[in-house]
């Protein structure tokens, strides 16, 4: 066994993929994570740091990596192996078993959920087609005619997962819509049920509100942890390959949008993503320091866009140009106080906390951040979540004195 | 959650907003300190160990009710409770106090106002006064303050406000008068509130601390007040400082504008949508008619409780309302505020503990019946400012019972001198629900209520003392 630096290796694995040696092939139990329809393998690393390896031969490889990792399996066990002295012990994880599931509506679970590290990710309302939506080309969505899906079938989605052990938090993507609310009053009735029947965080990805009373009305509903993604900071280059989101929304709105959630969320649980290979390192490095200062959490996504970017905006990053851009994300992170505990394990991009990898610190948490990672930690932590909430939340009914005789 | 509530977040540090939100905490825990204080001092000589008790209760319960620590009415049911518990009162004695007839007067009074409202005869009167008098900005004024000054006769001034500040703020909205700038906007929203307040004194039916004065007053000596009797006390003043009032209205916030065209129109198209007058209108306005009558002829022979209820019972015979048009209109808190009121000021005094508290408050600092009457109208005055004013009486009246016996003053006069003044806040939007209506129009500042208003309170006190000193006489109510 070799030490090896687990941020480095997510960044390796993300960009240029895994090969999936023959002994792996040969392993039953195996088989269904390498039947992923996304071409993806999800793997768990040192220091359990979660990842989505693209598999090599398939069409998930973004990166002409000469060597890439390949997977293999001996003694009861899977290994990254890169040269032949190098042998990384790493876990597949598989495909969860509820995804096999149908809901009480016959609907298949896979539908309705997906896992990305310890998030299932719902997205209840009619989905998008694969196609581009409004915000990304400026054109009309084109949306499949799904209806969207009963609330007990998301809230038996939840729950048969949570009874799995394949996850532990919630993640809500609203729909992309034109709409003022930015897709949000439709999520709250999902919101309300999840949060009435588990004892869960809840995070919302979603395209910023057209103001900020409905940022407030997310926070009230009973959302934990919130994000609006960026993805581009360079004004020029957002334009170009986001039309839609720039004459829709605008960029400066997506800032806005944040700094406000950022001065009522608990610190470190909103976040926005950054794409890394769309723009020079440098403007995503002077993103980061926007998102920080306005106390945002600023995550970097590895995972290539999916429509929206022109070919030529979109070269695949190395890793050595990506190292500089984590190490800087780390450092503005920790300066600017904002707490990097809260959003973590996220398998499609790099949180700041995995990112001191890049910055020559200790692969270590501190005492706090592993007390909340414990069973007794996220119980204190929801709870407290809770009494945050109750105290901050008011409605303007509150104000008058109702029992004047 | 409901779709359209609005959502406020607090972005204070948390320990602040703990601090503001635990407010209910400490000061229940106060008011519990003050009890057992109060409890568990050596006995006072001269006061019995029951009347060290009851005013251990006391203090408790006004302690609550001035900082609003919990609703007033769940106050007075803690009231109930301590009485018996404490030895203080047995507890049929107390839960006896619930069927006081004050209680069902202004309950009958409630239902009655209720129905007048939900029929929309009250709706059709304003509009209709205001659509024939209201030609100029003056005259509109004027009609405005009459308007709501004469229908807080009838009604309580809560529902008086809430029924005309629609109608006022969409009259200032047709005129585009300017928020904050606008002194005919200013004029027009305070005289809404102080013609109810001033209006709302006139009779028992203005709001619920007149009854309730009687209602203690009647526990403790058995003595009481006619509709009309009442009614010949305060009228006077009523008018007096109505006058005042709309001076000192013009005074500070002379008219800007020529024409109140727009609402010339606005009132014509709003009165021709009333269409002609329903049965349930007719039925209700001449039972209404019937029971002023009944409450001034027979009010003293068969209690003004009984001709309310009467009333109530004649308008359901009659089938012009049902009970679910008016259980939401009625304020059903009242009966629980009148009844632990009403047994706290029993205990009190049948303890012999407002002649004690007599003793060490108003009797230190009056020397006579007129200094008596001065030092409980101005409290009853500043009080009032700050509290609620059934729970400024419910404050005062045992107290100033007691200090009528220690002065040898008849104690009916009590009444009038703690309910009037207790009616009439001028200065802050928190001194009585017309107040904060109007200040919630966003056109009224702080400052425009408090100088004003500071100048018609010392107008109103004034005025009420010389009337209480050179008028009541003339009716029988003397000050020795």
């Amino acid at each position: 066994m070799t030490a090896v630096n687990p941020g480095h290796l997510k960044v390796e694995l993300a960009l240029g993929g895994v090969a999936v040696d023959a002994s792996v092939r040969t392993r039953p139990e195996l088989l269904p994570a390498l039947r992923d329809a996304r071409h993806v393998l999800e793997l768990l690393l040192p220091e359990d740091v979660v990842v989505d390896a693209p598999l090599a031969n398939g069409r998930g490889v973004v990166s002409d990596s000469p060597a890439p990792h390949r997977l293999a399996y001996e003694g009861e066990q899977v290994f990254l192996q890169r040269e032949p002295a190098t042998r990384i012990e790493v876990r597949i994880i598989p495909p969860p078993q509820f995804y096999r599931a149908n809901t009480p509506h016959g609907i298949p679970m896979r539908r309705i959920g997906s896992v990305f590290g310890s998030f299932i990710a719902l997205n209840p309302l009619a989905p998008a087609s694969d196609g581009p939506c409004t915000l990304c080309s400026g054109r009309p969505t084109e949306y499949d005619s799904a209806e969207p899906h009963p609330i007990v079938d998301v809230v038996d989605t939840v729950r048969t997962a949570f009874a799995e052990g394949a996850v532990e938090f919630v993640l809500f993507n609203a729909s992309v819509t034109e709409a003022e609310d930015g897709g949000i009053a439709a999520l709250e009735p999902y919101i309300r049920a999840v949060k009435r029947n588990f004892d869960t965080f809840v995070a919302v990805q979603m395209h910023p509100p057209r103001n900020n009373r409905w940022v407030d009305r997310t926070y009230a509903m009973g959302v934990d942890a919130l994000t609006y993604s960026v993805e581009v900071h360079d004004a020029d280059i957002l334009a170009r390959c986001y039309p839609g989101r720039v004459a829709i929304i605008g960029r400066e709105r997506y800032y806005e949008a944040l700094a406000h959630a950022a001065s009522i969320f608990p610190s470190g649980t909103v976040w926005s993503d950054l794409t890394v290979g769309i723009e020079p390192a440098e403007s995503t490095m002077r993103g980061i320091d926007a998102l920080v200062q306005a106390g945002v959490l600023p995550v970097v996504s590895l995972a290539p866009p999916r429509h929206g970017v022109a070919p030529a905006d979109a070269a695949a990053p190395r890793a050595e140009e990506v190292a500089p851009v984590l190490a800087h994300l780390f450092q503005a992170t920790r300066q600017s106080k904002v707490n990097m505990g809260w959003v973590r394990e996220l398998s499609f991009g790099i949180t700041p906390l995995e990112a001191r990898f890049f910055a020559g610190e200790e692969a270590r948490l501190s005492v706090a951040q592993q007390f909340y990672r414990s069973r007794l930690g996220g119980m204190a932590a929801r709870n407290l979540a809770r009494l945050r909430r109750r105290l901050r939340v008011r409605t303007v009914s509150d104000s008058f004195d109702s029992s004047r005789l | 959650m409901a779709a359209d509530t609005e959502v406020v977040i607090d972005t204070r540090r948390l320990w602040v907003i703990l601090l503001s939100r635990g407010r209910k905490t400490y000061l229940l825990a106060a008011g519990a300190l003050l009890y057992w204080a109060l409890a568990a001092m050596p006995q006072p000589s001269g006061l019995s160990r029951e009347g060290q008790k009851a005013i251990a209760a006391f203090g408790l319960c006004v302690f609550y009710w001035i900082f609003n620590v919990l609703p007033l009415m769940i106050t007075s049911l803690l009231a109930i409770i301590l009485l018996p518990l404490t030895g203080v009162m047995r507890s049929g004695q107390a839960y006896a106090l619930f069927g006081n007839e004050a209680v069902f007067f202004i309950l009958g009074a409630f239902i009655l106002a209720a129905c007048f409202m939900k029929s929309g005869l009250s709706t059709r009167i304003a509009l209709t006064i205001l659509h024939r008098f209201g030609s100029t900005p003056r005259t509109l004024l004027l009609t405005v303050y009459l308007l709501n000054s004469i229908m807080a006769f009838f009604m309580s001034e809560h529902a008086v406000a809430a029924m005309n500040f629609p109608i006022v703020a969409e009259m200032v909205a047709v005129l585009g008068l300017q928020r904050l700038r606008s002194n005919y906007a200013r004029a027009l929203f305070l005289a809404m509130a102080w013609g109810t307040s001033i209006g709302g004194i006139a009779t028992l039916l203005g709001g619920a601390r007149a009854p309730l004065a009687l209602g203690i007053l009647r526990e403790a000596t058995g003595q009481s007040y006619g509709f009309l009797e009442w009614t010949l006390l305060a009228l006077p003043l009523v008018v007096v400082l109505m006058v005042a009032g709309y001076w000192i209205i013009l005074w500070f916030f002379p008219i800007e504008i020529d024409s109140i065209e727009g609402v010339e129109q606005l009132l014509n198209e709003r009165w021709l949508k009333l269409g002609r007058a329903t049965f349930e209108e007719r039925a209700i306005g001449t039972v209404m008619v019937l029971t002023l009558i009944g409450w001034v002829v027979g009010g003293e022979e068969f209690g003004l409780a009984n001709i309310a209820l009467a009333a109530v019972v004649s308008l359901f015979m009659l089938g012009v309302v049902t009970w679910r048009d008016i259980e939401h209109h009625v304020n059903w808190g009242v009966i629980l505020m009148y009844g632990g009121a009403i047994a706290l000021g029993a205990a009190i005094n049948s303890s012999g503990a407002a002649a004690w508290l007599s003793k060490v408050t108003i009797s230190h600092w009056a020397s006579s019946g007129v200094t008596v009457v001065l030092l409980l109208s101005l409290i009853s005055l500043l009080l009032t400012e700050a509290m609620s004013h059934s729970a400024v009486v419910a404050l005062l009246m045992p107290v100033s019972i007691g200090v009528a016996k220690e002065f040898g003053i008849d104690p009916r006069l009590m009444a009038p001198v703690v309910a009037l003044p207790a009616g009439l806040a001028f200065t802050l939007p928190i001194g009585t629900p017309a107040n904060a209506i109007a200040f919630s129009s966003g056109y009224l500042r702080m400052r425009d209520m408090l100088l004003p208003g500071a100048v018609l309170e010392l107008c109103a006190w004034v005025a009420f003392n010389l009337f209480a000193y050179w008028y009541w006489p003339l009716l029988g109510v003397h000050i020795p």
